[in-house]
């Protein structure tokens, strides 16, 4: 049995197909941010609806995911004009990954508070995971 | 240890496996503008409950 189970946790990453083009990589981290923001609404409301989270909090993480969001949908329409641009190689995509972050840092509340930027910090990482993402695939540079 | 225990356990665990790598699978075949028009769709469904989260 432990066999076996070595040989999957061999197997899984080469199946996953880890390595993408960046045009991949990029929307599919951009779907990852938009499960991160859906999961995040979810945890918010169950806060509210148990007296976790105030008014003041549940408005600052609906402001963030809102600015999230949006930010994500420019994005990704970025990445898709780069791509039907004919560009392929990394260097197209990680400025557009870097506007995605600076976009939500400029816009979205300061959560100081740490109840509620628990509750951010999926939707964070899976942001910044991004540039990562797209800087680990394989692609002209 | 029971030999049918073992069997069972085996099959147990060749049932997780098939599942995860059907799984895997399922998510590779998609299209990378498959998987843009899901998220589009996840953003439109984030907005709307944003909303509600917020009237609530």
């Amino acid at each position: 049995m432990k066999k076996y189970a070595v040989l999957l946790l061999v197997l899984i990453p080469f199946l996953a197909g880890c390595p993408k083009d960046p045009y991949r990589a990029a929307i599919q981290g951009s779907a990852d941010v938009s499960n991160a923001v859906s999961s995040g609404i979810k945890i918010t409301a169950s806060y509210y609806s148990a007296g976790t989270f105030n008014d003041t909090q549940k408005a600052t993480a609906a402001k963030y995911f809102t600015v999230v969001t949006d930010c994500n949908m420019t994005f990704r329409k970025a990445v898709t004009d780069v791509h039907n641009a004919g560009q392929t190689g990394t260097q197209a995509f990680l400025p557009i990954a870097d506007s995605f972050v600076n976009c939500v840092r400029s816009s979205a509340p300061v959560a100081s508070d740490p109840k509620v930027a628990n509750v951010l910090t999926a939707t964070d990482s899976a942001i910044r995971g991004i540039e990562l993402a797209i800087a680990s695939a394989k692609g002209t540079k | 240890m029971d030999p049918n225990l073992v069997v069972n356990l085996a099959l147990t665990a060749l049932n997780e496996v098939l599942s995860i790598i059907a799984h895997i699978r399922a998510q590779g075949g998609m299209t990378t503008e498959q998987i843009a028009a899901l998220a589009d769709q996840q953003d439109l469904a984030n907005k709307d409950a944003i909303k509600a989260l917020l009237a609530l």
